[in-house]
């Protein structure tokens, strides 16, 4: 008997397959990654950390209806939690888009969803033995590539500081093969995010802190000098067929998320550093060579307002930034990459962490939490998820979701999916 | 060029149905004119054959096929082990011009260099595999096979039994693959599916996964030619 699915993967795949897929999807994700949602999102998958005191306590991936239409628009509709709480942290679908994985930078513990209903995620598979397998700590960044799972790690188990590494993962969540960050020619072996420009084949890599760092409640870290040396300052291009560096790039202050352009012509990506708060670009010169460059502040980096969260337009005209400390995210005309500038801001509340917008630029969606350990304490730990629409003038607020009043949590990452009907083969 | 007009032609005489037919046309003509720009663009940004490794991704899925008779099933395996082997799932009705036609182009050029390159002869094997096993009989891919395989690079025309016995090889590969639903709500003949290509070892192993957007022959011949060195 035939299954009919409500799936954002199957029709969906063969909608956007072809040139588009080749400028990613949702602005931000891997461009390996199938089945663009051009339209209008229908959920936001929200990886959660659990908090003490608060529902069950453990983190969990909640599902809200984000589609206008629907009667439920705007709330929670499904919630799965997994079990604990280890620093649940970021997410990233499989090329096919059909399953999304989760990690956890404590206990290192990566969680499988299916998405086959988007609106009922389920949990397929959960790996344990990531630091066993791989030496590393810490699964950071999830990065699809055909057929495979690309793993940035933070940490390592010797000694929890920021030597740190890349694992590769095939789709069934078997370990495929493991690659060092580089630790001569200027790199420092520090690693955070992974950006890949396939018509270049060149990954780009940034650098972050370790797990003694990362659990550390941040206001014990900032008193402590020798903590704040344990950051991250360059940036990696690598050969992205061979996985072999090309150059190492200093850029100091912790460099974190990365966004290249998406339109095929350009040779740019553009990244934010966390401590020094400025806009790097990373592009090629006239020769060919990748270089970094400071292109501006961000806010008034002597206060330290602590850029987290990028995301860039799909025409690479524009580039939301959210500084975590003053709760502000801002709007940044890209037009000239080599000057941009700041064109808007808001203060979203006491603290502000992801950003992601739908393709068309014209929904923005926003959360709070950073790491357990780094968010604001008592009224300021504000939780919540919030929907804007952008005009490209003024962002206008939607929905909101209360993470604290809801019994919840901390709202982190954040991801969409759509629903369609098709027949899957054989069912 | 000629050589495509040769097979279109000889296609639409032998097949049955004339509109199977010009489909078949149709597909055949696109991809082979895709191909020269494909050739004409192929990257030099990709590491020169034998200077990198290509890792051992997953095993090659088995199940049971079709080749040239219903009554005749063979494994899978026998078509992804003892020499390398580019695979990929298309069916012969597909109108997407995104979709099977990208993988016949890279595949066209492959063969075509294959043959002329006395290195790789007998080295390598091409294989498709129908994903509409209804519309596509051992009788109707066979044509393929007398069409587009040669002695020094063979191509093998794959269908099986049944939707049923596809499934699980598609499972296995990461392929999802639906039929569209048409305004009737009825499953129509269009089927979406996530265009994929394999390189597998003569171990059966998959050794590199390109998509329809990431299609560049050139790669996909430096990665065989990896594949031989790595074994010589």
């Amino acid at each position: 008997m035939r299954k009919l699915l409500k799936s954002s993967v199957c029709a969906l795949a063969m909608l956007a397959a072809g040139p588009s897929l080749t400028i990613a999807d949702e602005t931000c994700n891997s461009p390996f990654t199938s089945a663009l949602i051009t339209g209008q999102e229908d959920y936001l998958h929200v990886w959660t950390l659990g908090q003490v005191g608060m529902g069950d306590e453990s983190d969990k991936l909640v599902t809200i209806d984000v589609q206008p239409n629907s009667p439920t628009y705007g709330k929670v509709i499904h919630s799965v939690s997994v079990g604990g709480r280890g620093e649940a942290h970021h997410t990233g679908f499989t090329d096919d888009r059909r399953y999304l994985w989760a990690g956890r930078l404590d206990d290192n513990k990566i969680f499988v969803f299916d998405l086959i209903d988007p609106a009922k995620p389920k949990i397929v598979k959960t790996i344990t033995d990531f630091a066993d397998k791989t030496g590393f700590v810490g699964p950071h960044t999830f990065y699809a590539t055909p057929g495979r799972m690309m793993i940035q790690a933070l940490s390592n188990v010797k000694t929890h500081d920021g030597q740190t590494g890349i694992a590769i993962y095939n789709n069934a969540g078997d370990l495929v093969s493991t690659h060092a960050m580089p630790l001569v020619d200027g790199g420092d072996g520090y690693g955070y995010d992974i950006g890949i420009n396939p018509a270049k084949n060149v990954m780009l890599t940034s650098a972050f802190t370790g797990w003694t760092n990362y659990m550390m409640d941040i206001g014990q870290m900032i008193k402590d000098p020798e903590a704040m040396k344990r950051f991250g300052k360059s940036m990696v291009m690598w050969d992205f067929k061979s996985m072999e560096p090309i150059k190492t790039m200093e850029v100091p202050g912790a460099p974190l998320e990365i966004r290249w352009s998406l339109k095929p012509e350009d040779n740019w990506a553009i990244t934010a550093t966390a401590l020094t708060s400025k806009l790097w670009l990373i592009k090629q010169d006239e020769k060919g060579e990748w270089q970094a460059k400071d292109v501006g502040p961000i806010g008034d980096p002597s206060k330290i307002p602590l850029p987290v969260d990028i995301s860039i337009t799909a025409d690479a005209k524009g580039l939301w930034v959210n500084t975590f400390l003053d709760g502000t995210t801002r709007f940044y005309d890209l037009t000239n990459p080599e000057a941009p500038k700041e064109v808007y801001s808001k203060k979203m509340g006491s603290q502000v962490n992801m950003v992601s917008q739908s393709f068309d630029g014209k929904r923005v969606y926003f959360t709070t939490s950073l790491l357990a350990n780094w968010d604001k304490k008592g009224d300021d730990n504000e939780q919540w998820l919030r929907a804007y629409d952008w005009d490209g003038k003024e962002l206008v607020e939607k929905f909101s979701v209360d993470f604290r009043a809801a019994n919840l949590g901390r709202a982190h990452h954040m991801k969409f999916s759509a629903k369609t009907k098709a027949a899957a083969l054989g069912e | 060029m000629l050589r495509a007009c040769e097979v279109c032609k000889f296609l639409l005489r032998r097949s049955r149905r004339k509109q199977a037919g010009y489909v078949l046309f149709s597909l055949l003509a696109v991809s082979i004119s895709i191909a020269s720009i494909g050739q004409a663009i192929a990257g030099s940004v990709h590491p020169q054959a034998g200077t990198y490794k290509l890792q051992r991704i997953q095993p090659a899925p088995s199940g049971w096929v079709l080749e040239d008779s219903v009554w005749l099933p063979r494994r899978l395996s026998s078509y992804t082990k003892n020499k390398i082997t580019l695979f990929s799932f298309f069916y012969t009705t597909c109108r997407d011009p995104e979709g099977c036609p990208k993988i016949w182009d890279a595949f066209n050029a492959v063969h075509d260099a294959i043959k002329k390159d006395p290195r790789l002869h007998d080295k390598v094997r091409l294989v498709f595999l129908s994903l509409d096993p209804k519309v596509d009989t051992p009788e109707r891919v066979s044509f393929f096979k007398t069409a587009m395989s040669t002695p020094e690079a063979p191509w093998s025309f794959l269908t099986t039994w049944s939707e049923s016995f596809l499934a699980p090889i598609l499972d296995k590969m990461y392929i999802p693959a639906s039929r569209q639903i048409g305004a009737d709500g009825q499953p129509t003949d269009v089927i979406n599916h996530f265009v994929k290509v394999f390189l597998i070892d003569e171990d059966s192993w998959v050794r590199e996964i390109y998509t329809t957007s990431f299609l560049d022959s050139d790669v996909i011949l430096a990665d065989i030619q990896t594949l031989v060195q790595e074994k010589e």
